[in-house]
């Protein structure tokens, strides 16, 4: 029985309607008022159909032919496996339930990338890079914190080279370079860069009651150089973007912000971890040198009573909570 | 009844013109799925899909496009555009990376996609428009870079010049490039709107603007004065570092939210009327167009799709993203002069999809 269609020739906007049949199975035969064509089925491009719309198919010398029957045009033509994929995910988008499916698919997947697909290849990528290029990016980040946020350190230089020493004799990293820098707004604080920078601010130097607690600090910072935590985050936050591109890439910048926040949430925690790895490593450290693990507990203290910003809530801090901390390192 | 040929060859009788709303006829539920369907399949193929995901998100959008009761067409190849796309995800990998290890290089890639704007916006164009259709007549753009690099390029270097002045000229000159190279078939659009009315849409914006600041700013310090509150501890934190006192907080939520309404309402006006600006005085063929989208229906559809979407994580964005094409396409109408099969096709060429795909990367705004 011949389907009712339209016909565009590709010459002109013109609409001519038409009649369609199929012939031995392998010609589509095209019946109007003043014309007729004939064209093999092989020649013929069936694209996939999309939502309920009027579908369209594609004939060769750039003309077409649209109809509004998808389901009754298929019926006339033989299969093909290509035509069936195409079916398949048709008959996907439209069933709800297998919307739903997709749906809880696709969120899981999402939430195992980010959870544990991104952070090993960040730690996969982080221990193939070359040492060079880590302490590239350190000195870069050193030149930029001294013009903008660092002044030279007003300790003694004897206590700097003393401290530095002694950080020399407990680990044998090459990369190792102990800096000690003056900062009124940043005050007490430490932190390791990619390769084995480490910075010491003078008002964490003052605040320790005991050279052990800055030995403390040490280790644990040294956690996080061998731990490579710092390149690994680095690499985290690209991988996570590159991701957020592809999913939301013509969706536009309002549903990129939104995607963004379960991103952080997730990057908050996966920075706690970090943190607790650091302090881990930094215990047993400090256990093989007979110095109780307790004094980096005590500085993590003193270090939050020191701190200029207030309480924010467990879940959206990048460091664990100070207690669960204490109590992990007293375990310990 | 006397007809007249105009200089496209066509026979127009203007006595006889014939209103043609376009329709939009996609819905929220079946958009839904193959927008679901098409991330999860973008993550089962850690991304290759995307192509295939666009082209079909396109199609939906455009063959739900109705005028006269016949559909647009997206007729773009997804292996063409997967060339494009890799191209920019390794472009997007090596900006990364590079910036990563020299913060500094971040100036020198910026500085490059500023120069390369021009070329990225013609191919872009002309991408989209060689894969757009209607009743199988394909639209193009015919690619002109040097008076792109002179409107993208030349024009914005001399913006900070005019202290942003000269703003109105400038996208002036961008919407009109864009509109005159456009063709549908063999016929050419043209836009006949005026300079001056583009000041005219940034002036009265940019009163709309500084009024609505003005009054936010005046309602707030007039509470602050009644409620005996001081500056000092209102704008900062007191010297010795305590967190604010919550209500002094709280005073300050309904002025950001305030402030970012005007923001919303300025930038929804400018928008809207620019938008309606260029249809109502662009013609093609002597067939006109009527856009009537409302400022103030554009600004709520702006703030409730924004809003649904962080709210639902992304879960609202089809619905969204139909809404405000429903809403933009069934306010648009073609005044006809005359038979639209008059149209013929123009000489078709080949359209590489690098700019495109670039150009979506990296979010570039491209277009009307």
């Amino acid at each position: 029985m011949p389907l009712q269609a339209t016909y565009y020739d590709g010459q002109s906007a013109a609409r001519y309607s038409v009649n369609i049949s199929i012939v031995d199975a392998e010609l589509i035969v095209i019946t109007a008022k003043d014309f007729q064509h004939q064209i093999p089925l092989r020649e013929i491009n069936f694209p996939p159909h999309i939502g309920n719309t009027l579908y369209t198919f594609y004939l060769p010398q750039g003309a077409a032919c649209e109809t509004t029957s998808y389901e009754d045009l298929m019926a006339m033509l033989p299969s093909n496996g290509q035509q069936q994929v195409h079916s398949a995910i048709h008959r996907w988008e439209n069933t709800l339930p297998l919307v739903g499916v997709a749906l809880v698919l696709a969120v899981l997947l999402v939430w195992a990338f980010m959870q544990y697909g991104i952070p090993m290849l960040a730690r996969d990528v982080a221990k193939r890079i070359p040492p060079e290029m880590e302490t590239a990016l350190a000195a870069e980040a050193m030149e930029i914190l001294d013009s903008h946020i660092f002044e030279p350190s007003k300790l003694p230089p004897a206590k700097q080279q003393s401290l530095r020493n002694k950080f020399h004799t407990l680990a044998e990293n090459p990369g190792l370079q102990i800096e000690f820098r003056h900062s009124e707004k940043i005050g007490a604080n430490a932190f390791a860069l990619p390769g084995g920078t480490m910075v010491f601010t003078d008002g964490l130097v003052n605040l320790a009651e005991h050279e052990n607690e800055v030995i403390s600090v040490f280790f644990h910072e040294l956690g996080h150089v061998q731990q490579r935590h710092i390149m690994q985050r680095i690499l985290e936050n690209s991988f996570t973007a590159l991701m957020l591109v592809l999913l939301t890439g013509d969706v536009g910048s309002a549903s990129s912000l939104a995607a963004t926040m379960p991103t952080l949430l997730l990057q908050a925690q996966h920075s706690r971890k970090a943190e607790l790895e650091a302090d881990s490593f930094a215990a047993d450290a400090l256990k093989q040198l007979g110095i109780s693990p307790e004094h980096l507990g005590n500085m993590l203290e003193r270090l939050e009573q020191q701190a200029k910003h207030g309480q924010i809530p467990d879940f959206l801090s990048s460091h664990p909570s100070t207690s669960q901390r204490k109590n992990f390192l007293k375990d310990k | 009844m006397e007809t007249t040929t105009n200089t496209n060859g066509l026979s127009l009788n203007p006595e006889q013109t014939n209103e043609l709303p376009l329709q939009f006829t996609g819905n929220t539920r079946e958009y839904f799925g193959i927008w679901i369907v098409n991330i999860l399949l973008i993550l089962l193929t850690v991304g290759f899909y995307t192509p295939w995901a666009k082209v079909r998100t396109n199609r939906y959008f455009y063959r739900n496009t109705l005028l006269d009761n016949s559909p647009f067409d997206y007729l773009a190849d997804p292996w063409a555009i997967l060339k494009g796309w890799i191209l920019g995800i390794v472009i997007f990998i090596a900006y990364s990376v590079s910036t990563a290890v020299f913060p500094l290089l971040n100036l020198l890639f910026m500085l490059l996609l500023f120069l390369l704007v021009p070329v990225l916006v013609v191919k872009a164009m002309a991408f989209r428009l060689h894969n757009t259709s209607y009743r199988n007549l394909r639209f193009s753009f015919k690619k002109n870079y040097a008076a792109a690099f002179k409107y993208f390029v030349v024009w914005a270097l001399l913006l900070p010049f005019t202290l942003f002045l000269m703003l109105p000229s400038y996208i002036y000159r961008q919407k009109k490039f864009i509109v005159n190279h456009s063709r549908f078939g063999s016929s050419q659009f043209e836009f006949k709107g005026t300079e001056v009315k583009f000041y005219e849409i940034y002036g009265i914006g940019l009163l709309i603007l500084i009024g609505g600041g003005l009054a936010i700013n005046m309602i707030a310090g007039s509470i602050l004065v009644s409620g005996d509150f001081d500056f000092a501890t209102l704008s900062g934190s007191s010297a010795d570092g305590e967190p604010l006192p919550l209500l002094q907080f709280a005073m300050m939520i309904p002025m950001v939210v305030g402030t970012g309404l005007c923001y919303l309402f300025f930038f929804a006006y400018i928008n809207t009327l620019i938008y309606n600006l260029i249809w109502n005085r662009s013609e093609i063929a002597g067939h006109t167009f009527t856009s009537t989208i409302k400022v103030k229906s554009m600004a709520w559809l702006y703030l409730s799709n924004g809003l649904a979407i962080i709210l639902s994580f992304g879960l609202l964005v089809p619905w969204a993203r139909i809404r405000m094409a429903r809403y933009k396409i069934n306010h648009l109408s073609l005044i006809s002069l005359g038979d639209l099969g008059q149209f013929i096709a123009g000489e078709t060429r080949h359209q590489e999809a690098f700019g495109d795909q670039v150009g979506d990367i990296f979010d570039l705004d491209i277009g009307l």
